[in-house]
């Protein structure tokens, strides 16, 4: 049998139509103008829903919708695909009742959803959050706490948040970590936005705050102490679409390298130098490995078959060549490229070496899941 | 490395000015420019006219005393550190090829008090795309045209460079110039940074003077690759500061980072490049156009990826506008694009390093 390297057809048609989309919306104005004023394009989102783009039946078409928006605009396109954000944690660990109630909505368009982690004394050490969650007399519970850098935070309906419930017993601090649906109008609950941020300053992100939020126990996830696992089994997921963005940057990169040698042409023709060449050719295969990484990884998820190894390989590898060709190729544009779009890819770039799991932590577990697995596995 | 008193003196008196009057407005600097009040302050404790001899009101730094101002601003506004970069090594740089003409001197004597900035049109910084274009009246000085990237536009004076078949000509235009475009750049907000479109007439243009050669602008940003690589080690080194401090304070599962070999490694390996560039940078002072690439070449480079490491081991504090990380990390990016282009300092170096037969496919 022959190894595949084609996209499923439906998924090479959303390539393109997300294209056309992202060529359409986020013109370079635009994109500036949210960059400046660190405001959320709602409109661009609506829009986005309603051409199909949040479509979570379709995995591969909404990874190279991911790819193609954040080719254009980093910070619009995932704002365009992010209002669901979490909500593979309801489908895959909710009962039906909080998904009729809370899923459904979000996948109607109507509601936005958030996945609220980090707190600011735990990031990547996900377990070593300080939110927690006491249980009430009368089954409720009383959630306390704070969370930071939470996407979606100043305008989500509702967050998928995990809170620590009982204590952790030694060296097993993963355990008594419990995850709860928080409706953003529930007494106690308020978030700020927090803004000055480097890049990715169209998505909104906010620090939430909470002083004895009542849960009732339906909003329970799952099961009560079990929750690590299924922040982990999340980020599996969401570190390909992760792996999607950082290509997605990186190609538009390459893109404006492109455009830009293009234009030279007949005037100092940059492209004459072998140095030149040397770069586009550097850029270009860093960039064809972190693909060919990341769809593999995503290969497997869809199959429902995640290969963690894979997916952090992908979402390390992707990230790193991001910031990698961006910085290469804004050092070749000099006073051309931190003056146009390619500044901002800049900025909203090195997120990607952060978020969902940072460079470091993807090592970790390549490492110590290529250990677990030992040799030839 | 070893300083003299008078070094001393002028560090002291740096730490001091920015630790007093920079460090609680930096964030200020690059949101609304530098305030004129500590403009003000930066000409009475000299800095402005750091280069300039004393009998032009300068202060007539020695070449060390000078990198060391650069490298400590910069600790503490980059901005800053560029704003000064630009009135003493471009512009009093610019003005000193021609100390015969009065104009000139009274020019020098004017940055030096601070009763008026400058700024220059940088042939290096002329875009790959689109040219400058710049034409000087026949019968006259009258000054016509547009110049790309023209950094600090809202100068009081400007200073551009005009070849011709028998050299090049210093024009300083009190007058009408008009900034037609703004860039949103990278690095360096607290500088202005924009398109001019010039109709200077007679009156407003006046002519500096005239050299064989290459031009007075172009000379003095070339004198003045160890003045940016001093602003890029202060980058570097307070970027890299920042995130040993940080992680000593900061714990992740259970440990402080700097106890993690990957996080030890990193910064001891650039805490350690640092100390060596340091090092070159001070030695070669003196020294000609070659070092002094070499020092920019090699230490830009490294305030980048200083800049990149300390946002890092922030983690996501450094991505906020706060920790001023993220501040270091797009100054860093920017300037060497600021000062010059890359790609043709490479080939200059090319040259320094191989013979001028090298390069040239």
């Amino acid at each position: 049998m022959i190894m595949d390297f084609e996209l499923p057809e439906d998924a090479a048609e959303m390539r393109k139509k997300a294209r056309d989309f992202a060529l359409r919306e986020f013109t370079p104005e635009v994109a500036s103008r949210y960059d400046i004023e660190e405001a959320y394009p709602d409109d661009i989102r609506r829009k986005a829903f309603s051409e199909g783009f949040l479509d979570m039946s379709n995995p591969w078409g909404m990874l190279v919708a991911m790819e193609e928006f954040c080719r254009v605009d980093a910070g619009l396109g995932l704002s365009a695909i992010v209002p669901a954000f979490g909500s593979e944690v309801l489908m895959l660990f909710g009962n039906e009742e909080q998904k009729r109630k809370y899923l459904d909505p979000v996948l109607r368009g109507e509601k936005i959803s958030g996945f609220a982690v980090t707190d600011s004394g735990a990031g990547s050490d996900v377990a070593g959050i300080s939110a927690t969650l006491q249980k009430n007399a009368d089954g409720s519970y009383a959630l306390n706490g704070q969370k930071i850098f939470i996407t979606n935070g100043a305008i989500a309906d509702h967050f998928y948040l995990l809170a620590r419930s009982s204590p952790a017993p030694p060296d097993k601090r993963h355990r008594g970590l419990t995850m709860v649906i928080v409706e953003s109008k529930m007494h106690g609950f308020s978030a700020s936005q927090l803004k000055g941020k480097l890049g990715m300053r169209a998505t909104n992100t906010a620090e939430l705050n909470f002083s004895n939020v009542r849960i009732p126990a339906e909003n329970v996830i799952g099961e009560e102490g079990r929750a690590f696992y299924y922040v982990m089994t999340f980020f599996n997921i969401s570190r390909i679409y992760v792996a999607a963005q950082a290509l997605g940057i990186a190609q538009g990169a390459f893109d404006r390298l492109r455009a830009y040698i293009e234009s030279t042409k007949g005037k100092n023709d940059l492209n004459r130098w072998e140095s030149t060449q040397f770069l586009v050719a550097e850029v270009a295969s860093r960039i064809e490995a972190a693909r060919l990484l990341t769809y593999r990884a995503a290969s497997y998820l869809f199959k429902f078959n995640p290969d963690p190894v894979s997916t952090s390989i992908a979402k390390y590898y992707a990230a790193e060549t991001a910031t990698y060709a961006v910085t290469r190729i804004l050092e070749f544009m000099g006073a051309d490229g931190i003056t146009g779009d390619l500044e901002r890819f800049y900025r909203d770039s090195k997120i990607m070496e952060i978020w969902e799991g940072t460079s470091e932590v993807e090592k970790l577990i390549i490492a110590r899941m290529l250990d677990e697995k030992g040799e030839g596995k | 490395m070893k300083l003299t008193e008078e070094n001393r003196l002028l560090l002291g008196a740096a730490r001091e000015f920015a630790e007093r009057e920079v460090r609680g407005i930096s964030v200020e600097i690059e949101r609304g420019g530098i305030p004129p009040h500590v403009l003000g302050k930066m000409a009475e404790m000299g800095f402005l006219g750091a280069t300039a001899p004393e009998q032009m009101g300068g202060a007539s730094l020695d070449a060390t005393s000078y990198l060391l101002l650069l490298e400590t601003l910069a600790r503490y506004s980059p901005s800053l550190a560029f704003y000064t970069y630009m009135q003493n090594t471009l512009v009093v740089g610019s003005l000193l090829h021609f100390q015969d003409n009065e104009a000139a001197r009274e020019s020098v004597s004017e940055i030096a008090s601070g009763k008026r900035s400058g700024t220059v049109v940088l042939d290096e910084l002329v875009s790959n795309t689109v040219g400058n274009s710049i034409s000087i009246g026949e019968g006259g000085n009258a000054v016509s045209g547009t110049a790309e990237f023209v950094i600090h536009p809202g100068a009081s004076f400007i200073l551009l460079s005009h070849a011709d078949a028998q050299g090049s000509s210093l024009f300083r235009l009190n007058g009408g110039v008009r900034q037609t475009g703004e860039n949103r750049k990278l690095g360096f907000r607290g500088l202005g940074f924009g398109k001019v479109t010039f109709s200077a007439s007679v009156e407003e243009s006046l002519l500096i003077g005239r050299k064989s050669g290459q031009g007075a602008i172009s000379l003095a940003a070339a004198g003045g690759s160890r003045a940016v690589a001093a602003i890029a080690l202060g980058i570097a080194e307070e970027t890299t500061e920042r995130a040993v401090a940080y992680s000593r304070s900061r714990r992740t599962f259970g440990s402080r980072l700097e106890e993690y070999r990957p996080v030890a490694y990193s910064l001891s390996s650039m805490m350690a490049e640092t100390d060596v560039l340091r090092e070159y940078l001070y030695s070669s002072a003196d020294m000609g156009e070659k070092e002094g690439l070499v020092a920019k070449l090699l230490v830009t480079d490294a305030a980048v990826r200083a800049s990149k490491l300390s946002m890092q081991v922030h983690g996501g504090n450094g991505y906020f506008e706060e920790y001023q990380i993220e501040k270091y990390y797009r100054d860093a990016m920017s300037l060497e694009a600021l000062t010059g282009n890359r790609n043709s300092e490479m080939v200059s170096l090319s040259h320094h390093m191989l013979g001028s037969g090298s390069a040239s496919i």
